[in-house]
């Protein structure tokens, strides 16, 4: 069989053109762009200006050349780093974006900026890379407990990605002064004054580098599983050092331009389309077309802004790009049977007697309204109970927004139930399906078509945006229904996109954009009777309805075959748990805001409380998801004042660390 | 080879394996037989390091095994774990060149020594002809073939096989069986392998150590083992014992 065995070879010549085509395209954009300036001051502006009052030359040798410079260096750190992940990792979506370290990176250096600028001064290298590993390591942490799936790992790092921009979002909020800066460094701008940030970039990203090729062999037994243990290597350190090498990587970079999202994802999988197999060629070739997609992309964006006027930072552009990458390359990962993950399989202890359980919650939940209601600050700040004869005046302010609250967080909680049991991924949320996205981005699109429009028009164009993702998604699920996953990719996927895109127009510093922030931080203080008992009625009918599906969800956790087999029809079945999923999520969405991590912590905590199976989780999570979202209404009322802080954005600052320790604390007891 | 005093493996409160005491001989091949859950995996991947022992040491060769560090380990002793891994998009060649990290480590050169080793084992496994082609296009049989020649490329006197051969259909199973017994009875190598069909232990196997509910219940040769009693001790149900209506050999079948 000689012909089919040349067929299986290894292609001599793998898909270089690929490449050869994309440094073609970098070159045009390039010369496109500094082409007319450089024939007109001559060749020698590359190396110096003589004459500083020449304003175009040194605009060229002191900005635009060192912008092309950095726009190569990060790129190719990120490439590298993209690689080197997505090696130790054995997972084709690992990238700097998608493990939370930028996130992390990026929220270090917010914290820092605002509340210790001194080590700023002292080195925001090290800040950086701080904030980025720990990310990481909490990321791992979380998906650890989903089994370590590609897909769990980057859901994860996706929600640490929006842990970060809430608590960066609050403190702009604290902090107003430096809220313009954040937002352009989180959009991660490639603009340069001088040549110093590319000169001390560079010795570091080649470090990075050099260590990276040092670790070349190890990293290339990695492929081996657990076979590499037996071959002499100590994984735990080889693993270490790699992701170290990557945070640093990162962080470096993160601390130089700011977020640059998804070039660390997009360099990798282009290197794999140009036929790099092994992990050496993978590690070079990711870089270089890091360097080239980031060098193009900038090169193109700065001729879109002479052209057009048109300003926007180059990450968020990388980032608007890359989610649809990711879509293509979640549906190319292998299609692996049902496992059940290491937590189902460690399963907390029983409720032996779940209804009281349940009561108990409840009772907590009124027990919390009332605490809300009845107490407040005093002008002087101190805690007071407010005596009964002053309620007719405070509850008007007090009650309506804590039922709201209370209310999105039932809805919430529900909502994480379905889809989780739905998708049989306990990382999956309802923020997750990129619904809460699509509430956002309509009202991003109300403030441009009508802008000063009234709250209902907004609240229209949320419903509109919302509906739309899931009508999206619908389409999707419709065309290939072979399993749940497929879901929880096209949400992610779509979500992401979504969320570039408005923080891309944010960052363009709009000020018509500026007005959706406030609304997409949760604020509930412009609750009033009318919303409250809408959303009330709302939760109730919901927490009504949602037993019907109890034994439908029962099933769709054991996996589709399953479940197919006990006789439920798949397509459908899935089909109403989605609509119903949906619609609780927008409904909360629009009162609360899109960033909350209630739908993914309240089914953990039901869980943790030893509430199993999906009736009882069911009633666990509503509670625990309107005891959260009260409690974080609360605190947000009372914690900065006499200002007020929103209640979803409070509901992330809190739940994220909860979350994680929740984690920890399992690991804890069965270690 | 191995000698292993009282070591046990628990995790948490759950024990897998009691306190054992076995000696595993040099040059011989030796199966592991019991049913699911029987430990003997477990029992593998304490030999083979993977695991730490909760109680008791394993000596290999005279030495405390986890005294020796992961490099020198790796040169005596080589573990084919059960899952096999995605080996990516390596060639057979650069799989099995994976074979002589601990001898040339991170950073030391790969010698002409060095590729000499793999040249053989590539010979020894009869895989000259695909030494380009990439390990996931090949056959169950042959991609297992590659995976041996990567550990017989590690020149370890010691090979630790976890059902090489429950993924294969017959005919790979006796290529893959043929190739291991090779490695022991022309090359003087010690190997343990986990099977699940008595019958191939029979046939490949010197010795046989069986195990039941994490506990050591037989260890004996091959021919010993072949009787009904025996048999039914391992396995829990009624076995008989036939003749091999050419060679003699006994067979077992369930009665």
């Amino acid at each position: 069989m000689p012909e089919m065995s040349r067929i299986s070879d290894v292609r001599k010549v793998p898909g270089g053109a690929w490449l050869v085509l994309l440094a073609l395209f970098a070159l045009a954009a390039t010369v496109t762009n500094l082409g007319p300036a450089l024939a007109d001051l001559g060749g020698s502006v590359i190396f110096g200006v003589d004459d500083m009052t020449n304003q175009p030359a040194v605009q060229f040798h002191f900005s635009r050349l060192p912008r092309l410079a950095m726009a190569f260096l990060a790129g190719g750190a990120l490439g590298v780093a993209g690689a080197l992940l997505q090696q130790i990792l054995r997972n084709p979506l690992a990238s700097p974006s998608t493990v939370g370290i930028e996130a992390g990176a990026q929220l270090a250096l917010a914290v820092t900026m605002v509340f210790f600028p001194v080590l700023l001064g002292w080195s925001r290298d090290l800040v950086t890379l701080g904030g980025g590993s720990l990310a990481m390591l909490g990321v791992f942490l979380v998906a650890w407990q989903a089994g370590f799936s590609p897909l769990s790992v980057m859901l994860a790092g996706l929600m640490a990605g929006l842990y970060a921009s809430a608590c960066v979002t609050l403190l702009a909020l604290m902090k107003e002064h430096y809220l313009g800066g954040l937002f352009i460094w989180g959009g991660g701008s490639l603009v340069q004054q001088d040549w110093r940030p590319v000169i001390s970039l560079l010795p570091r990203v080649a470090g990075g580098l050099v260590l990276a090729l040092l670790l070349l062999r190890p990293l290339t037994l990695l492929s081996l599983d657990e076979g590499a243990k037996g071959l002499g290597l100590k994984i735990a350190q080889i693993r270490a050092a790699g992701l170290a090498i990557a945070a640093a990587l990162t962080g470096f970079v993160v601390s130089a331009v700011g977020i640059i999202g998804f070039v660390g994802l997009a360099a990798p999988a282009f290197a794999r389309m140009t036929g790099a197999r092994t992990p050496a060629s993978r590690l070079l070739l990711s870089g270089i077309s890091g360097a080239l997609l980031l060098t193009t992309t900038d090169q193109l964006l700065q001729i879109l802004e002479s052209g057009t006027g048109i300003f926007l930072p180059t990450g968020a552009v990388t980032a608007m790009l890359g989610a649809p990458l990711l879509l293509v390359l979640v549906r190319r990962l292998p299609a692996r049977a049902h496992r059940a993950s290491s937590a189902e399989k460690i399963a907390p202890e029983r409720s032996r007697a779940p209804v009281w359980m349940v009561a108990g919650l409840a009772g907590a939940c009124l027990l919390a309204v009332a605490a809300a209601v009845l107490i407040g600050r005093g002008i002087d700040g101190s805690f007071l109970l407010s005596p009964f004869d002053q309620l007719e005046d405070l509850l008007p302010w007090r009650l309506p927004r804590t039922l709201v609250a209370g209310s999105a967080g039932i809805l919430l909680g529900l909502a994480g139930v379905f889809i989780q049991r739905l998708t049989a991924n306990p990382a999956a949320s309802p923020e997750v399906l990129g619904i809460s996205s699509g509430a956002v981005f309509g009202v991003l699109a109300v403030q441009f078509l009508a802008a000063g429009s009234g709250y209902l028009v907004q609240v229209a164009g949320a419903s509109a945006g919302a509906l739309a993702v899931f009508g999206i998604l619908l389409a999707m699920e419709q065309r290939r229904s072979r399993s749940s996953d497929s879901l929880l990719y096209s949400g992610v996927a779509l979500g992401a996109f979504l969320t570039a895109l408005v923080s891309a127009v944010i960052a363009s510093g709009d000020p018509r954009a500026m007005l959706l922030l406030q609304w997409m931080t949760g604020s509930t203080s412009q609750a009033d009777w009318t919303s409250a008992a809408l959303l009330a009625a709302i939760a109730c009918a919901a927490l009504l309805a949602a037993p019907l599906f109890s034994r439908v969800l029962t099933l769709l956790k054991l996996g589709d075959e399953a479940a197919q087999s006990a006789g439920i029809g798949l397509r459908a079945a899935r089909l109403l748990v989605l609509v119903f999923a949906a619609v609780l999520t927008a409904v909360a969405t629009l009162a609360i805001g899109p960033l909350s991590f209630v739908g993914l912590m309240a089914p953990h905590l039901a869980r943790r409380a030893g509430l199993l199976r999906s009736l009882p989780q069911m009633a666990g999570a509503a509670a625990f998801g309107g005891l959260l979202m009260i409690l974080a209404d609360y605190l947000g009322r009372v914690a900065y004042f006499p200002w007020q802080l929103p209640a979803g954005t409070m509901a992330t600052f809190i739940g994220g660390p909860l979350l994680v320790a929740l984690v920890l604390l399992r690991r804890a007891r069965t270690a | 080879m191995f000698k292993i005093n009282s070591v046990s493996f628990a995790i948490g409160d759950k024990t897998l394996l009691q306190p054992l005491d076995l000696t595993i001989a040099s040059g011989r091949v030796t199966g592991l037989l019991g049913h699911n859950g029987s430990g003997k995996s477990t029992l593998l991947k304490l030999l083979a390091r993977q695991i730490a022992p909760s109680s008791g040491e394993i000596l290999l060769d005279g030495v405390p095994s986890n005294k020796l560090s992961a490099r020198d380990f790796a040169r005596k002793v080589a573990y084919l774990p059960q899952q096999s891994p995605d080996t990516d998009e390596l060639t057979v060649r650069e799989l099995v060149s994976l074979g002589r990290y601990p001898w040339h480590g991170a950073l030391g050169r790969f010698t002409d020594k060095d590729r000499a080793h793999v040249d053989r084992a590539l010979k020894r496994t009869e895989l000259e002809r695909f030494e380009n082609r990439i390990v996931t296009t090949l056959s169950g049989g042959e991609r297992q073939r590659a995976m041996i020649a990567m550990l017989v490329a590690q020149d370890s006197g010691c090979l630790l096989l976890d059902e090489p051969i429950s993924a294969l259909d017959i005919s790979n199973q006796i290529e893959v069986m043929e190739l291991v017994r090779d490695c022991a009875v022309e090359h003087g190598m010690t190997v343990v392998v986990v099977l699940h069909d008595v019958n191939v232990a029979a046939r490949y196997c010197d010795d046989i150590v069986a195990l039941s509910g994490g506990r050591l219940i037989a260890q004996e040769t091959a021919q010993s083992l072949m009787t009904e009693s025996r048999l039914e001790a391992i396995y829990g149900v009624p076995m008989g014992v036939l003749a091999h209506p050419k060679t003699g050999a006994p067979i077992s079948y369930v009665a």
